[in-house]
């Protein structure tokens, strides 16, 4: 090719590059790359999410109930951890609950138990949306892949100002839902996710170096 | 091939570099806006501070230098005025002074009535702008000499990509360091060499490398000693060629004299305040302080390293930091078949400056195909030089840092160049499709990982 053409497409590519730097910039300081920079920042944390839905207890749309949680009353289901949880370290629980409509006030508690293992999660009962997921985020790195126990109760609770928890027909007999000490024939509806995988864990604190 | 087919051919190169660069430039927005957290932000303020202090002073009394804190942190409305509190610890940077110079030109502190004021968006718009005619100098250089070659639009798709997408020359092009002063210059003694290897002895050639020389000498030493080399091996290569000294005796040198004296009196006059051409922390700070800072550990403390752990992590710690993007506070590393492009570009690179010095060899005359070998020669020296200066850091006070791949980041128009050239000796039109994937896989790799596993954090 020519040295004259060759000149000749260099300077035209260099004017159309300065173009487009000028254009970005009057798009940032008009406050229109401060909006496509959020859209950018609420995809990726979309994608960054606990969106990854995984299976650790059977569920199923039917016989749909709510069991309320009412003082020493105690609702234990053992759900199944596979190796993407130990993976990945961290799991997301989404336990679908009830209000009955109203305010409620009082603690829930939440554990997880698996042998000597226990991790706990305290919540006030006025967080508990009505007919919602409530999605509680549980490090778990110490359990080992198997069963683990989740033990849900609301010592304060009372007739007039409990949440419920919601609970379907057990379609397999292993491991139901045992309420106060006794089994059921349902599961409660519990959801797990993990972070999505389009994120891997390759985040990690630097040190001071 | 037909005019018509040509014309597209060109039109598909000039969507390539500026749908490329156009994304370049919207990643070092987001990074300005939404990330921040750059490495040695404070240290580069408090450098900042120091020149709008003094600014008279061309050689800068670096014990004098303190750290400054932010009382706002730079996010909203702060981000136009914050206000910067002085510290009593010293600065631990000892670079030459020209780019905090610049940044005191432009105004960008005030100090009113014993307050002092950063405005950091202004900063950030001056550091984008800067690096973003970098780019346009690096992609028109690449830009030109494939054109000349008449490859095919896929090598040029695979040069901007290597050249917009490397992880973190982005990410620090945005922020505050003077890494973007030297990305500059190394741009601009690239064309200069180019040009004496492609036209020879000229003044363009000989003043665009001088400027060049200038400002990566006087913005870090570590680029500084990159170039010093460049010119080293090819001026032994001329005399070896030639028999002669013509490469420096002729009037298009001289006319370039006073850009060395220029820098050459910086590094005198430093050499005999420190008795050094860089100063550590440990003689710029008091033995108390040195002592108590990350650059020092307690010798019980101590991690044992004999020479060869010390030479691995060195290295590993360099091969990380080239697929990585970090800060002070984080640190996003690509791993498995994400990193995969990135050290394939370093590979071919390497590969290029194979051929380069095989053609040496051979005797033929100095073209183009001799700038990556240049490149490979002056990097790895300077690795090792920088080896050198880690492991004695590393003896003397336990400190393990000094490895980062951050100080090699000028040379990526040369890697970039090698790698493609390397490619464009093996093309066939059939494998255009690969030249494709692995653009668009380092794209991918480049910023989508990176913002997604960020946002992780915050999830």
């Amino acid at each position: 090719m020519k040295k004259s053409m060759i000149e000749k497409s260099s300077i035209f590519l260099s004017l159309l590059l300065v173009f487009v730097l000028g254009t970005l910039f009057t798009v940032e300081h008009s406050g229109g790359m401060k909006k496509i920079n959020a859209a950018v920042v609420r995809f990726c944390k979309e994608c960054a999410g606990y969106t990854q839905r995984i299976h650790t207890v059977d569920t199923k749309e039917e016989d749909l109930q709510v069991l309320p949680l009412l003082g020493t009353g105690i609702l234990e289901q053992t759900i199944f951890f596979g190796e993407e949880i130990q993976e990945q370290k961290q799991l997301m629980l989404g336990i679908k609950m009830a209000t009955y409509a109203r305010k409620n006030n009082g603690i829930l508690y939440v554990e997880l138990e698996q042998g000597e293992q226990r991790q706990c999660y305290q919540m006030g009962l006025e967080q508990v949306q009505d007919h919602e997921e409530m999605q509680l985020l549980f490090y778990t790195g110490q359990f080992q892949a198997g069963e683990v126990l989740v033990r849900i109760y609301a010592p304060e609770s009372t007739g007039e100002n409990c949440v419920a928890v919601y609970a379907v027909g057990n379609t397999k007999v292993y491991c139901p839902l045992v309420v106060n000490g006794e089994e059921t024939s349902k599961n409660a509806v519990i959801n797990s996710y993990i972070p999505s995988k389009y994120a891997h864990s390759d985040f990690v604190l630097r040190r001071k170096e | 091939m037909t005019s018509k087919t040509q014309l597209e051919a060109r039109l598909s190169v000039y969507f390539i570099y500026t749908v490329l660069f156009t994304l370049f430039l919207f990643k070092m927005f987001f990074y300005a806006n939404e990330i921040k957290d750059y490495p040695d932000q404070t240290a580069q303020l408090s450098y900042v501070v120091y020149m709008q202090e003094h600014p008279s002073k061309m050689v800068p009394e670096f014990e004098q230098i303190k750290m400054v804190a932010q009382k706002d942190k730079p996010d909203g409305a702060d981000i136009e005025h914050t206000e910067l509190k002085k510290e009593t610890q010293t600065c631990y940077l000892g670079h030459p002074p020209l780019y905090y110079k610049l940044l005191q030109i432009c105004n960008v502190i005030n100090i009113e009535q014993g307050k002092i004021y950063a405005h950091i968006s202004k900063i950030y718009d001056i550091n984008i702008c800067l690096t973003a005619f970098t780019m346009i100098m690096i992609l028109n250089f690449g830009f030109q000499r494939l054109l000349k070659t008449q490859v095919h639009w896929s090598i040029h798709f695979m040069y901007a990509t290597i050249c917009t997408c490397l992880p973190l020359y982005g990410y620090v092009g945005s922020g505050i360091n003077n890494d973007n002063l030297c990305n500059l210059g190394m741009a601009v003694f690239l064309v200069g060499i180019s040009c004496y290897l492609e036209q020879g002895r000229c003044y363009k050639a000989y003043w665009l490398a001088g400027i060049g020389i200038l400002l990566c000498f006087l913005s870090k030493l570590t680029s500084g000693l990159i170039v010093l080399v460049v010119c080293i091996v090819l001026g032994l290569l001329e005399f070896w060629k030639n028999k002669n000294l013509q490469i420096v005796c002729n009037k298009f040198f001289v006319s370039t004299l006073p850009l060395y004296l220029a820098t050459g009196s910086y590094f005198i006059a430093l050499y005999v305040r420190y008795g050094t051409v860089q100063p550590k922390y440990s003689r710029i700070a008091s033995a108390e302080e040195f002592k108590n800072s990350s650059f020092y550990v307690e010798e019980a403390l101590r991690t044992k390293l004999s020479f060869w752990e010390d030479s691995v992590h060195f290295f590993k710690g360099l091969i990380n930091t080239w697929v990585s993007t970090y800060s002070e506070d984080y640190m996003v590393t690509r791993s498995g078949w994400l990193a995969v492009p990135f050290l394939l570009v370093l590979l071919l690179f390497f590969a290029q400056g194979v051929f380069g010095f095989y053609s040496i060899v051979k005797k033929q005359n100095l073209t183009i195909t001799v700038m990556p070998f240049l490149f490979v020669v002056a990097c790895s020296i300077t690795i090792a030089v920088q080896f050198a200066s880690h492991r004695s850091s590393y003896l003397a006070s336990g400190y393990l840092g000094g490895y980062q791949a951050r100080y090699y980041m000028p040379c990526l128009p040369a890697v970039a160049f090698g790698a493609c050239s390397f490619v464009q000796r093996f093309y066939r039109e059939q494998r255009k499709n690969w030249m494709i994937f692995f653009g668009l896989w380092m794209i991918y790799a480049d910023f989508f990982y990176f913002v997604v596993s960020y946002y992780r954090l915050s999830v």
